[in-house]
């Protein structure tokens, strides 16, 4: 397999090839994540071949350092575009006009979440964390992976991650209203 | 603040972790961490193990240490008891072919050879081969006692136990509520006791005869394993207990001590 660099660079040569390169190196990776989101195996392909078309629109200019979590992100993005869309018809209350109008902002996925004060906070928060912790609150919130899948990977009984996951929800909640995101009430500051 | 808020928040925060440092996700996705990760589980969870056998080690031996004194007074307790129901059936036995009795030399000789076979029936039950060989020991002596039966009294005492005997006890409850074990022995058809409480370290007694109107016998009880056994040492009143014939006696019983009751 490719390093990410020489992918990159297969991106800025243009070559088709780098689509394929890139999914045989995290082509898993990113229709776990999506699936995860969506529940749905075709949404979840139909969105890995959406972060490939991004990530060939971005490329260049963007030299992502880390192709896997700038894919990553891509997907996650995507993946819970869907989600909510799909939410969003069941409920009957997603107005046509609304996404008429979102094509006259850019596009953040490729770019963040757009929510550049609640993403500072939670790699604030991370930062922070000792590595096992933060890891498995990726695990578990980035990549969506079940307690037991992590705890099997890890060595770790289930109960015990359960109850790690929970004091560390509970230090990001305090994390949140200690840096201003969030007020003692909970609403956004 | 609906749950539609709640849930709106969520997802804000869901989407803002996609936004996270690159290296975060290179990390998550690095074996060789996972591996250092599962190692360092391993290791703290045989260190939990090894901690919690070591405290459960202690915890036992803890609780060994406080229950067992306790366990072993119980024990003692209840094995006094149940020595106490045994031997009241052999003082039963006893009862009607002793107590009651009033001896002449022939019907005494017969008691002997009564006692003799009821101790080596006892022996053979309970002790086994080495109270058995004890007896025959004690069998010869007899003989020769009995060839001197008649100079016993002129001479203030005979050389030679006469015959070992059946031993018990006896409970008494008193007062206070402390338990007051008596031995007790028929020897030569005679009835002797003592106080166990009396008794010296080695357990050893030694006590006149009861209903003798010479008064001049003394008795040796001493431990055979768990049972009290008796023997009389011959016609060794208290007053003729000197320095040369207490030396005798601990001679020929391999005794320690004596100690003269009442």
């Amino acid at each position: 397999m490719l390093e990410d660099n020489e992918i990159v660079e297969m991106y800025f040569m243009r070559d088709q090839q780098a689509i394929v390169r890139t999914d045989e190196k995290y082509g898993k990776l990113c229709r776990t994540i999506s699936v995860r989101i969506v529940s749905d195996s075709r949404d979840a392909e139909e969105c890995v071949s959406d972060t490939y078309m991004h990530a060939w629109n971005s490329i260049p200019p963007q030299r992502p350092q880390s192709l896997a979590a700038f894919l990553g992100r891509i997907v996650r993005n995507l993946s819970l575009d869907c989600y909510r869309r799909k939410n969003a018809k069941k409920r009957s209350c997603e107005c046509v006009s609304l996404d008429e109008l979102s094509e006259c902002v850019p596009d953040p996925r490729e770019q963040s979440s757009g929510d550049p004060e609640l993403s500072r906070a939670v790699n604030e928060f991370l930062e922070k964390l000792p590595r096992e912790q933060r890891i498995y609150f990726m695990r578990r919130y980035f990549m969506g992976e079940p307690l037991n899948e992590i705890a099997e990977r890890y060595g770790i009984s289930a109960k015990n991650l359960g109850v790690t996951m929970h004091r560390l929800r509970e230090r990001l909640k305090k994390h949140l209203v200690a840096s201003g995101v969030y007020d003692e009430r909970g609403v956004r500051a | 603040m609906t749950a539609n808020d709640n849930n709106d928040r969520a997802f804000e925060l869901y989407r803002a972790i996609s936004d996270v440092d690159g290296r975060f996700v290179e990390e998550m996705l690095d074996d060789g961490i996972a591996e250092d990760i599962r190692a360092e589980n391993r290791r703290r969870r045989i260190t939990l193990r090894s901690s919690l056998t070591a405290a459960a080690a202690v915890f036992l031996l803890v609780i060994g240490i406080g229950v067992l004194p306790a366990l072993n007074r119980g024990i003692s307790k209840d094995y006094s008891a149940m020595k106490s129901a045994d031997d009241n059936g052999i003082r039963f036995d006893n009862a009607d072919k002793s107590f009651s009795s009033t001896v002449g030399p022939a019907e005494e000789a017969a008691e002997e050879t009564d006692g003799l076979t009821m101790d080596e029936k006892a022996g053979e039950a309970d002790d086994g081969e080495a109270y058995e060989d004890e007896m025959t020991e004690n069998i010869a002596p007899e003989a020769e006692d009995a060839e001197r039966g008649a100079d016993k009294d002129d001479k203030g005492y005979a050389e030679a136990p006469r015959q070992p005997a059946n031993c018990f006890y006896e409970l008494f409850e008193l007062e206070d509520g402390s338990r007051l074990t008596v031995l007790k022995a028929e020897l030569d058809g005679d009835a002797v006791e003592a106080q166990l409480e009396d008794m010296t370290a080695e357990g050893v007694v030694i006590c006149s005869i009861k209903g003798v109107s010479s008064n001049n016998c003394v008795a040796v009880f001493y431990p055979d394993e768990q049972l009290y056994r008796a023997a009389l040492c011959g016609n060794y009143a208290p007053e003729y207990l000197t320095e040369e014939t207490t030396a005798e006696i601990l001679e020929k019983y391999k005794l320690n001590d004596l100690v003269k009751l009442r």
